[in-house]
């Protein structure tokens, strides 16, 4: 899934980071202003009531206040012992058993006398917030009531309760969708781009953008813009070269066919013996293969490479053929293994170009009794096919520049042509590709085709 | 015996006439055309042409047309020279049924080398008119009128065409050569990168599928050649 690569999941992560903290702290702030005042009038409410019981309990028989608060104070360590809650002088009645365990446990009332003694309670020992009144008995004491409330406990509290509640699985969804939203939004137009990019690196430089790429205003239409711009003017200036190079090599060939006339007439006079008409004839057929060269390269770019198949052993057998026939005393060899692929994709005439202008190179390069051997086998996704000779192979410095037009690997020698150039372009065109190595041998080039997609 | 006249059609005025001097000056007559229009007018009857050279790359008429319009009214053994680069290939996709094919630019030489294989393959005469008829799946091959005959109807071949079929069915099951058939149906030797020879077996091929379309009998052997299914 190509789709889901890195830029796609950072983006996703970032944005999904920042949208969770910005949900979850506007939140608890909002939480925290909203629910600490009316937590704090629930539990005014509650300590009135329940300091109301107790004093009235105590102004009657404080004995019995001073169990009730005993029990209530045990209740809150131990608030799901059942006997507790089945005393009811402190309990509102009608309420079903069940509904006792709901309860909240009693509050930890300070309750002090007029004068300023602790009557129920722990002696005040914290300082933080508290809930303080003054409660007057049916009798017309006076008491002062006080409810020490810890603020920090309960926020922890409201963030366990938040992350565990359907508020946060909903926050967390929500931020979720919005953040893939957000990636695949900038994502998919750059994956569009790259793709087309991919499509003009692989040849195709008439392909341009959809234009709902190109339409868009922002930032990445404008790019797109950009890249269309400059295909259209690399594919211009490509063309221009290859018109060029096809108008230069297909003007020289009537003066070159003129000239192989003349020579002829030459020879007719001078006998065919001659030195100089034979060299003549020597540096024609090299010129011929030149202007051959430069034409089948630029034939190359406008074979249509898309609508047809090969079988492969039959174009190999057939630039085998052809081999052996201009070398009869090499030795050539063929190993097809039976599970690589035999049907491709793509215009025979690419595959069999560059197949005989690797071979045409071994030819010119090679010793004139040294072999040649090809092996086809499978190798992943695509089929490998390796022709090697037995030349003694090349210079490291050679093998980073063979496939490069005209390299030479020292000034007196003939240089390598446009042999292995043209055998790039084609397989390239058939969307393969070539490579080069030493054996032990000699040199190997290898043909990696992707397997025929049907 | 007169010498051959040949017809030489090239749009490049110099290189015939420059062609011209040489051919003739190895016997031979020749007569130049330097567009299609103008060979058209040259082949029109009563003309009397031994062989002609058709270039295939000419402005307007291209070689190809000129040897559609030609054919198959006029039997003339024809000579093409095809461009570098590629055009054979096409040329076996068009299947067009020249006598022979030459790259050009090329060595006079070979030019020379290959009209003498033709008209010499046109000049045999029947030293003893051979007078069997070979039979197979209902082909019927008549060696003294050179003609082949299925089912009594006759199949229009080029006298290249009729020397291919006549090496197969004279070998049934028997693998024939590259080089042995350009040898026997061309009578020339073989070359690098030729495929003349393919295009004439194909050419046959294409017509005996016509009459025996369920039948294959021109198999190719690969890296051998090419065999003839004779009929158990």
């Amino acid at each position: 899934m190509h789709r889901f690569n890195r830029l796609f999941w950072k983006i996703f992560a970032v944005s999904w980071l920042a949208s969770i903290s910005v949900i979850l702290v506007t939140i608890i702030v909002i939480g925290e202003l909203t629910e600490r005042s009316s937590v704090r009038e629930i539990l005014e409410i509650r300590a009135h009531r329940q300091a109301e019981k107790t004093i009235e309990l105590y102004e009657r028989d404080p004995e019995k206040a001073r169990r009730l608060v005993y029990r209530q104070q045990k209740s809150r360590h131990d608030r799901y012992d059942d006997d507790h809650w089945e005393h009811r002088d402190w309990d509102d009645d009608h309420r079903s058993h069940r509904d006792r365990y709901k309860r909240k446990p009693a509050l930890l009332l300070n309750i002090y006398t007029s004068d300023g003694a602790l009557l129920f309670g722990r002696p005040a020992r914290y300082s933080g917030d508290e809930i303080r009144f003054t409660y007057t008995s049916e009798a017309g004491q006076n008491y002062l009531v006080s409810l020490p409330i810890s603020p920090v406990k309960s926020h922890i509290a409201r963030l366990k309760a938040l992350l565990l509640s359907m508020q946060a699985v909903l926050v967390i969804i929500t931020a979720t969708l919005a953040s893939l939203l957000l990636s695949w939004m900038i994502v998919r137009p750059i994956n569009r781009l790259r793709d087309h990019v991919q499509q003009l690196h692989s040849g195709d430089l008439s392909t341009r953008l959809e234009p709902r790429l190109l339409g868009r205003g922002d930032e990445i239409g404008a790019l797109a813009r950009e890249f269309d711009y400059m295909a259209s003017y690399v594919e211009n200036t490509l063309q221009g070269q290859q018109r060029l190079l096809q108008d230069v090599s297909h003007e020289l060939r009537a003066p070159l066919a003129r000239l192989q006339a003349v020579s002829g007439l030459l020879e007719q006079r001078l006998g065919s013996d001659d030195k100089l008409v034979q060299r003549m004839h020597t540096e024609f057929e090299r010129l011929d293969r030149l202007i051959e060269e430069m034409l089948s390269l630029a034939r190359i770019e406008h074979l249509d490479s898309q609508s047809e198949s090969f079988v492969l052993s039959a174009i190999l057998e057939q630039a085998l053929e052809d081999f052996r026939f201009t070398a009869p005393n090499r030795e050539t060899q063929l190993t097809l293994d039976a599970n690589a692929g035999d049907r491709f994709a793509g215009n025979s005439e690419l595959m069999s170009r560059a197949l005989s202008n690797i071979l045409g190179n071994i030819l010119k390069h090679t010793p004139s009794d040294s072999g040649v051997e090809i092996h086809v086998k499978p190798l992943g996704k695509s089929t490998a096919i390796t022709i090697s000779d037995a030349g003694g192979g090349v210079t490291p410095d050679a093998l980073a520049h063979l496939f490069e037009p005209f390299y030479r690997q020292d000034q007196r020698n003939n240089g390598y042509g446009l042999g292995l150039s043209i055998a790039k372009r084609a397989v390239t065109r058939l969307g393969g590709a070539i490579s080069a190595e030493n054996t032990a041998k000699g040199l190997a080039v290898t043909i990696n085709l992707p397997l025929f997609a049907k | 015996m007169t010498a051959s006249h040949i017809l030489l059609v090239d749009d490049d005025v110099e290189l015939t006439e420059l062609l011209a001097d040489y051919l003739t000056t190895e016997g031979l007559e020749i007569s130049v055309a330097n567009s299609a229009e103008q060979a058209l007018a040259l082949l029109a009857p009563p003309a009397r042409f031994d062989l002609a050279v058709f270039d295939i790359m000419m402005p307007g008429m291209s070689g190809l047309e000129l040897l559609q319009q030609v054919r198959p009214s006029n039997p003339i053994p024809v000579i093409m020279l095809t461009g570098k680069g590629g055009d054979i290939d096409r040329i076996l996709g068009l299947e067009m049924g020249a006598d022979d094919y030459l790259s050009k630019p090329c060595n006079p030489r070979e030019l020379l080398a290959r009209i003498r294989a033709v008209l010499r393959r046109m000049q045999t005469p029947p030293s003893a008119p051979d007078t069997r008829v070979i039979q197979h799946w209902g082909l019927a091959l008549q060696l003294a009128k050179r003609t082949l005959l299925f089912r009594d109807t006759p199949l229009e071949l080029t006298s290249a065409e009729f020397n291919v079929i006549t090496q197969f069915m004279q070998n049934p099951g028997v693998v024939l050569s590259k080089a042995k058939l350009t040898e026997r149906v061309l009578h020339r030797e073989l070359t690098a990168y030729d495929r003349a020879i393919d295009v004439h077996v194909s050419r046959v091929r294409q017509k005996l599928s016509k009459v025996l379309p369920e039948q294959e009998l021109i198999k190719t052997v690969r890296g051998e050649g090419y065999l003839f299914i004779g009929e158990e």
